[in-house]
């Protein structure tokens, strides 16, 4: 297991996450979103599987193994997820989590002009955000989204490098439920059979 | 003269001898080369195995030259081969695509790029993004490791 802490903010900003979770995985750093971009990661977390042969059998699931209620402090697991990947651990190539190509390729849609635009956008605003431009940036910031209003990665980057409700006028809740981008996480889908 | 940052696939390179004129962005064809890996070449404007054509039509807005060299207008050139770029004119920022995409991706051959015959034991130019993709452990090897 691999876990990527895609953050602009380098290691610093991803290094207490992965402190407080007390993994015992490896944890790599994608300051420049490469994975992020190339398998079409719109919003974390993500969650990919990758078989023995190098071979992607799932694909961009929206998951969290666990969820601490804020208010309650109760802590959830995501036992169907949880039980789909001990399914693919004890099948393997004969579980019935595994997607077909089909369904891969939804999941890894090849990207359009607006993607290129959008990423070129939000690239350019995360290098003068992090240069000491951040009031330069935001045009850069706000046109991504306007290109590709449900790719939240960059919305949520972009809000940690500056200031949501100051720079933006809105806050994560209210963002959030904007029927314009689209759902914060589409659906995790576990049907059986491929 | 002035100063431009160009970011181009992973390269981050600075131009300290560009010309920043309303969209345009122009380098030096040292600086082209450095920033971008294309070169002027008498076939065209060439990288490693491709190369595209200048059209008579789009010379002059490619291509200048006065007493202190030939200049090329990197932006103009995008949107010759339809590549998307993000600029910043207030300070010369130019991002010509995102990291992680290979150039030869957007490049449409059908559109008179002309793909020169592939050295032996390169790979395709346009193998590009589809290749990256399967190659996610290469990948992978790039990124830092946060420690544990």
């Amino acid at each position: 297991m691999v876990t990527i802490a895609a953050d602009a903010r380098g290691a610093s900003a991803a290094q207490p996450f992965i402190e407080a979770a007390h993994q015992q995985h490896p944890s790599l750093l994608d300051e420049k979103f490469q994975v992020a971009e190339l398998y079409v990661v719109r919003n974390v977390p993500a969650a990919f599987w990758i078989d023995e042969e190098g071979r992607m059998v799932r694909a961009n699931d929206p998951i969290y193994a666990q969820r601490r209620n804020r208010e309650t402090g109760e802590v959830a697991l995501n036992q169907p997820y949880l039980d789909a990947v001990r399914d693919w651990v004890a099948k393997v190539p004969e579980s019935d989590f595994l997607m077909d190509q089909q369904r891969l390729a939804a999941r890894l849609p090849e990207l359009d002009v607006d993607d290129v635009k959008a990423a070129a956008d939000f690239q350019l605003g995360t290098y003068l955000a992090l240069h000491g431009q951040p009031a330069d940036a935001l045009v850069h910031f706000k046109r991504a989204p306007a290109l590709r209003p449900d790719n939240w990665t960059y919305k949520r980057q972009a809000w940690s490098l500056g200031d949501i409700e100051r720079d933006y006028g809105t806050t994560f809740q209210e963002a959030v439920k904007n029927p314009a981008s689209g759902p914060f996480y589409p659906p995790l889908e576990l049907s059986k059979g491929k | 003269m002035a100063s431009a940052t160009v970011l181009y696939q992973d390269r981050e390179s600075r131009s300290e001898g560009a010309r920043v004129e309303a969209d345009e962005l122009w380098l030096t064809l040292s600086d082209l080369a450095a920033t971008t890996g294309w070169e002027l070449k008498p076939e065209g404007v060439c990288k490693d195995e491709i190369c595209v054509p200048v059209p008579a039509a789009r010379r002059s807005a490619l291509i200048r030259e006065d007493a202190s060299g030939s200049e090329f207008d990197v932006t103009e050139f995008a949107r010759l081969i339809e590549q998307p770029f993000a600029r910043d004119e207030k300070h010369g920022g130019l991002v010509l695509r995102p990291a992680g995409l290979g150039v030869e991706d957007s490049l449409d051959l059908s559109r008179g790029a002309r793909l020169r015959a592939a050295r032996p034991g390169r790979p395709g130019a346009h193998s590009g993004r589809a290749s990256r993709k399967q190659d996610l452990p290469a990948l992978l090897g790039h990124l830092v490791k946060l420690p544990v």
